[in-house]
């Protein structure tokens, strides 16, 4: 592996960010492994979930990386592997926060069950679209993936997270609740965009959007999703521990 | 039926007809242009021409106009808007799409109150105006299929142009979204959120269905249903036992009357009395209304709001 020398293209923004997400992946992973040491307790298990969505994802962007650069192309399949693992464990964050508020068991597999729809119907929309895109086939599995998303979406800004964190007596959640359903409302929405400018797609169809800078968006958004996700968790647990020895 | 038809929300109707039209293309194939013309002339003969077929009553309610006036004034704004196209066609369909717009809006967002009125306006445009300019985007080819199957619309097309309307569907949809999200703290998060799916819905109904099919049902549904529920609740605070029977009655008149104007309009095309493709009446005779059953319905929905 070490003797193996890539040559990354000067000119190629996407191979250029499939390694610093790698790296920038990685690194966050090990500050939160370090940093669960330093919060309370009750915390320590939302850290470490913080540090296993990026650890995940680091690895993923491993291999995506020497694909991208091998082949040139999407690397759809380990994209979606890496979401398919690391989106509910995002979604399992939400239950982790709301706990203490008496958060139940259910609400964690509700979200998970609706993390997965979401992803493995984003998934046979994408992967298995037609040669030169088909519209039906791209709204059909698209819709039903934007189900899972809006199930998702109402429940961290309407449902039964949003009152749980509004109930919870802890500003510190509240806040951080409100701040992953943001989130969830804007920062996820880049992949519905992306999916949508494959061949086919609503906006690729309709308004004439191509889909060739999508990984560049997808790396992008990946990094901040998911580190920024972990940064907000961690936000909340040092803000509580700080009130605590207050 | 018809009251529990009634009563079932536009929005599931809307929602319902779309996937069950949808659907029913996907598995045996894309609607004929007859059964689109069929489909689209039922919902609007249904519920679009009614919803509009009481503007005397409510003008003269809320007015307190004479009768006399009232038709005088629809009948003076309806031949302006004939005399418009007639002499100048593009500038009837420009002015038709713009009035649509504002009307569309008016009609969708007019129950939000606390907005300012200067920033209502603007937002009934921006929202009207997106989905306007969606149905012409997402159905391009479509729109030049209609206007090349006649002679006479053919000089319509210059105002159909792509790269103006992409333009017009990005600025009002995102300029839309800018304006109206920060106001969720005085209309409340749910409602923009609802708002904004619907918006969203709208599109992907313009997109997936033909233009005729996706903007009657919408038409039909979030539009006039919406306004004809509206107009009933103001009546009922009007009229004493007013009743859904009663309702029926007032709308009879003219809804009668407009369709039967209509087809002898389209008889006379039909059998080459009147110069005009019948595609054109059909534009024609829906813009001469929209801009009179406009300014009786902002003088409605300024009574109305007054009320809240």
């Amino acid at each position: 592996m070490l003797l193996d020398v890539l040559s990354i293209p000067k000119d190629d923004p996407i191979a250029f960010t499939f390694f610093t997400g790698y790296m920038a992946m990685l690194a966050a992973s090990v500050f939160f492994f370090f940093e669960r040491g330093s919060v309370d307790e009750k915390w320590k298990l939302s850290l470490l979930v913080s540090g296993l969505i990026t650890g995940i994802a680091a690895v993923h962007y491993y291999y995506m990386r020497d694909y991208y650069v091998a082949t040139g192309e999407n690397p759809t399949a380990l994209r979606y592997i890496d979401w398919t693992l690391t989106v509910p464990l995002m979604c399992v964050e939400f239950y982790l926060l709301t706990k203490a508020a008496g958060a139940k068991l259910g609400l964690l597999w509700k979200l998970i069950f609706a993390s997965v729809w979401m992803l493995v119907t984003g998934y046979i929309g994408e992967a298995f679209n037609p040669e030169g895109g088909s519209t039906s086939h791209s709204v059909l599995w698209g819709f039903l993936s934007t189900l899972g998303y809006l199930y998702i979406l109402y429940t961290a800004w309407f449902g039964e997270v949003a009152k749980l964190a509004a109930n919870s007596g802890n500003e510190s959640v509240k806040t951080g609740v409100r701040t992953l359903g943001w989130f969830v409302l804007v920062g996820w929405a880049i992949y519905p965009i992306g999916y949508m400018c494959m061949p086919g797609g609503w906006l690729n169809a309709g308004l004439g959007w191509e889909s060739s800078n999508v990984d560049l968006f997808y790396n992008i958004a990946d990094a901040i999703n998911k580190i920024g996700f972990g940064l907000v968790v961690y936000s909340i647990a040092v803000s509580s521990k700080k009130k605590v020895a207050a | 039926m018809a009251p529990f038809l009634f009563m079932l929300k536009p929005t599931s109707i809307f929602v319902f007809l779309n996937v069950v039209l949808w659907l029913l293309q996907v598995a045996i194939g894309e609607m004929t242009l007859w059964m689109q013309v069929s489909l689209a002339g039922f919902l609007i003969a249904l519920v679009g021409i009614p919803h509009g077929a009481i503007d005397h009553v409510l003008f003269v309610k809320n007015t307190k106009a004479s009768p006399l006036f009232f038709y005088g004034f629809y009948l003076a704004l309806i031949i302006l808007i004939v005399v418009i196209w007639l002499l100048f066609p593009q500038v009837g369909l420009v002015l038709f799409l713009i009035l649509s717009a504002y009307h569309f809006g008016q009609s969708q967002l007019s129950s939000y109150g606390t907005v300012p009125s200067l920033m209502k306006a603007l937002l009934y445009i921006l929202w009207g105006s997106s989905i306007l300019s969606a149905l012409v985007v997402y159905n391009q080819s479509e729109i030049f299929q209609i206007c090349g199957a006649n002679q006479d619309l053919l000089q319509l097309l210059v105002v159909f142009q792509l790269p103006i309307f992409k333009l017009v569907l990005l600025f009002a949809t995102l300029s839309f979204l800018l304006l109206f999200i920060p106001f969720a703290g005085r209309i409340g998060r749910k409602h923009v959120a609802f708002e904004l799916l619907i918006l969203g819905l709208i599109h992907l109904s313009f997109f997936t269905q033909s233009i005729l099919i996706g903007f009657s049902i919408y038409f039909a549904t979030l539009h006039s249903m919406e306004v004809l529920q509206e107009e009933f609740d103001f009546l009922k605070t009007k009229i004493i036992n007013f009743n859904f029977v009663q309702f029926i009655w007032l709308l009879m008149p003219y809804t009668l009357l407009s369709l039967f104007g209509i087809a002898l309009l389209l008889m006379l095309s039909y059998f080459t009395f009147l110069p005009m493709s019948g595609t054109l009446i059909v534009f024609i005779s829906i813009s001469a209304l929209t801009l009179p059953h406009s300014v009786v319905m902002e003088q409605f929905y300024s009574v109305l709001r007054k009320k809240v």
